[in-house]
């Protein structure tokens, strides 16, 4: 059977699985290839939005599922995750080979298989379609980039390929959609006949390599001046981007750009997400105001008010203001791994990496976790190896997150008012502290409970090519919607248990300073209106301050003093540190509330009074030993359990998840206490 | 450069044919692979990914990191993976 050699642009037509004409059984297609060769572009062609990811069981390699009418059946279509051959000592290999067996349970059983060739590079990708077609079930071959293999003077036999692989051979350019339509129909009609021929052993690689050599030299034509051409651009291409120094710069520049985006273009929506739920806030008050105006049932200024507005809008808020970040890194590391130069950066950085055993795939991950620890971590899917995947996760968080900068601000200006150069230095240095541990710990991990064989750089560096905005969108879209299912409910809890923390118990009687403002400014509210009103605001800093220190949090606050006084951390500061597990960012403004009674941290009244705040005892909370204790601490520290939510995602195991907080809080705690000493032996206060 | 002792398919070698590391070819060389076999572990992946025993190379880019072309196959290999890749017959440059 063959598909003939020629092909047209069709637009698919697929209606959704519930299609009421819907009514042949439906099938389930495994959707195999080697990476680069646009599978996942065919699949989005073929799926679109209605797919999901999920992992096979008991392991973290996972598959995209979606599903697909065509005509009156419905088709599932499984994205296998690319790779190189059934039988390598690799996860997903392994995985994979048992998926198409029928040994591993994933929802779907697999009727037939559609395998994806690459037209410009038939032999090696035919050593994969050997291995998948010889498991024995109905497949289709999808003879995907014909466009660029027209363009480097490839030609492609198909019908003798559909010969020599006994299954029908369709010529397709995924990107544009070009013979998808007739695709769909080879694999509806496609049978239960398991592939007309046999194959010689599809495990022994010497073997299979000189089948596919065999076959490949019958069916493919290459013209060889055009390929030579095509070759030569590459290889200048390569000769800047992998140059040692140009490529570095063209590296930084890329990074910048990206960092750039990352970093504005996500503020604005960072911010509207802040302002919409701050509205929200205020509407469902004014709601449960007008409610007790008609009902008088109370609710405003109750426990559901708070649990409401605090908690669970603030947990939501919470939750998608990462999303902006989230997306935007996805959609930018899409587009440069569609157009080829992502693996020719990770081979630019693998040489730096390497001497801390790490991956060049890792350096875009640890760089994003300067933005957020969060999507960083999610795109540490780029990197292979199990052991080096884990590695770059647990070190990810040491690198210093945006959340993190208002903690930086806050301590370095007491540390160095009217310094600004010296300021500036203490901030390189909290980001380059932070790299050196990640890096530092790297080595550690992977010389110890990450021990295990180093794989070598061996990195594929596919034809560069422009990038689909299609296939960005679509795995933007994934990885939010992952974001939102995974973590998202679990960073909400996380919020709304903070903020309980926080919040609870009410104190019933406010500090008796507090109740004398009050008399005090009515008494005066008629002769001096100013007045009145100023000892009415500093009342209710009085009653803030008063309200966290009785909390739970300020509980736990006393309870840790006794633990974080050789740091120089008293239980205020213990407050801060707890609440600010929610979000570093918390810490800030849970030392406005506690010292000062407001939130506004860019008020430098309040910034002033934070500097001046004392301890119970009346000495100075926040001497330059203690200031510059809680900076490292705050470098180090794993302050950011939505972080730790993620890590358990990603790994599959909270173990991982605990081990980090516990090593981070180890390391933080021991830096800052040799911060504090160390500055006392200098003779700093 | 050296003759090497041990190579694991002596069918391979023709009398008098020198064989000797990937690392040691020039840019823009083209060579014969004889062994991959002492990648180890990595060896099965780079099968898979076209660099058998056999096949036609061309040296890319040569340096601490080195970038080789097997048919439309372009591979980053690290010197440590490279330095194991035991090749013959230099084609052409």
């Amino acid at each position: 059977m063959t598909a003939g050699g020629t092909s047209t642009a069709t637009t698919v037509a697929i209606g959704g699985h519930d299609d009421p004409r819907v009514h042949a059984p439906a099938k389930c297609f495994a959707l195999i290839g080697n990476p680069n060769t646009g599978k996942t572009t065919l699949f989005n062609r073929l799926c679109g939005l209605r797919a999901k990811t999920a992992n096979f069981p008991g392991s973290t390699v996972e598959a995209r599922i979606g599903t697909l009418a065509h005509h009156h059946r419905t088709l599932h279509v499984v994205d296998l995750p690319g790779m190189y051959g059934l039988h390598l000592d690799r996860p997903e290999s392994r995985i994979c080979k048992r998926y198409l067996e029928g040994t591993v349970d994933f929802g779907e059983v697999p009727d037939g298989i559609l395998i994806v060739i690459d037209a410009t590079n038939v032999q090696r990708n035919l050593v994969l379609a050997a291995q998948a077609l010889s498991v024995g079930k109905p497949a289709v071959v999808a003879l995907n980039m014909i466009d660029l293999a027209d363009r480097r003077g490839i030609k492609v036999d198909d019908a003798q390929l559909s010969q020599r692989l006994g299954c029908p051979v369709v010529r397709i350019c995924a990107r544009s959609g070009v013979g998808v339509h007739e695709l769909l129909q080879r694999m509806e009609l496609a049978g239960s006949a398991s592939p007309a021929n046999s194959f010689p052993d599809t495990g022994d690689v010497k073997t299979i390599t000189a089948w596919a050599r065999d076959v490949s030299s019958a069916c493919v034509t290459t013209d060889k001046s055009a390929e030579t051409r095509a070759e030569r651009t590459t290889d200048r291409v390569d000769g800047v981007l992998t140059h040692p120094i140009w490529g570095m710069g063209v590296f930084l520049l890329v990074m910048m750009a990206l960092f750039y985006v990352i970093f504005t273009v996500a503020s604005f929506p960072m911010d509207m997400i802040e302002y919409l739920f701050t509205k929200l806030g205020t509407g469902v008050d004014s709601l449960m105001m007008w409610t007790d105006s008609v009902t008088g049932w109370g609710m405003s200024g109750g426990a559901i008010h708070d649990l409401l507005i605090d908690g669970v809008i603030g947990g939501v808020a919470g939750t998608l203001v990462f999303l902006p970040q989230i997306c935007l890194l996805f959609f930018l590391i899409s587009l440069l791994e569609d157009t080829g130069y992502l693996a020719r950066a990770a081979f630019l950085m693998d040489r730096l990496l390497r001497k801390f055993g790490l991956p060049g795939q890792a350096f875009v991950p640890l760089l994003s976790g300067h933005a957020c620890a969060i999507p960083a971590m999610m795109s540490t899917r780029l990197i292979a190896d199990h052991r080096d995947r884990l590695a770059t996760i647990l070190v990810i968080p040491f690198m210093s997150c945006s959340a993190r900068l208002p903690v930086y601000v806050l301590l370095i200006s007491m540390l160095f008012e009217g310094k600004p150069w010296l300021a500036g230095l203490a901030f390189v240095g909290c980001y380059a502290l932070g790299a050196i541990a990640a890096l530092l710990t790297a080595k550690m991990l992977r010389k110890s409970i990450l021990k295990g064989p180093k794989p070598a750089m061996v990195l594929e560096l596919p034809t560069y090519k422009w990038p689909s905005l299609r296939t960005a969108l679509l795995t933007t879209y994934d990885r939010a919607m992952m974001f939102l299912r995974k973590a998202g409910t679990v960073i909400m809890c996380i919020c709304i248990i903070m903020w309980w923390l926080g919040a609870y118990p009410k104190t019933s009687q406010p500090p008796a300073e507090a109740v004398q403002m009050r008399e005090q400014a009515e008494t005066i509210a008629q002769s001096d209106a100013a007045k009145a009103d100023e000892l009415r605001d500093e009342a209710d800093r009085l009653e803030a301050r008063w309200q966290k220190r009785n909390s739970f949090a300020g509980m736990l606050g006393r309870g840790v003093e006794p633990a974080i006084k050789p740091i120089g951390m008293d239980w205020q500061l213990g407050v801060g540190v707890m609440s600010s597990f929610a979000a570093r960012e918390v810490f800030a403004s849970t030392m406005s509330v506690l010292l000062a009674g407001s939130e506004d941290t860019e008020d430098s009244a309040v910034v002033q009074r934070i500097k001046s705040a004392t301890r119970d005892d009346g000495s100075r909370l926040f001497t330059t030993r203690t200031a510059a204790s809680v900076l490292v601490f705050y470098v180090l520290a794993m302050q950011c359990l939505a972080t730790l939510a993620v890590t358990r995602r990603e790994t599959g195991s909270w173990w991982w998840a605990l081990l980090q907080l516990i090593y981070m809080t180890v390391v933080a705690y021991c830096a800052s206490w040799i911060t504090y000493v160390g500055l006392g032996w200098f003779g700093a206060t | 450069m050296s003759r090497i002792a041990s190579i694991p398919d002596p069918t391979l070698i023709a009398a008098n044919e020198r064989v000797f590391p990937l690392t040691q070819l020039r840019e823009g060389s083209r060579a014969r692979v004889v062994s991959t076999a002492k990648c180890c572990e990595d060896c099965d992946l780079l099968n898979a990914m076209g660099l058998t025993e056999h096949c036609e190379l061309r040296v890319c880019q040569r340096g601490s990191t080195c970038i080789v072309q097997v048919n439309q196959t372009r591979l980053g290999l690290s010197s440590e993976v490279a330095g194991k890749i035991l090749v013959s017959d230099v084609i052409g440059e």
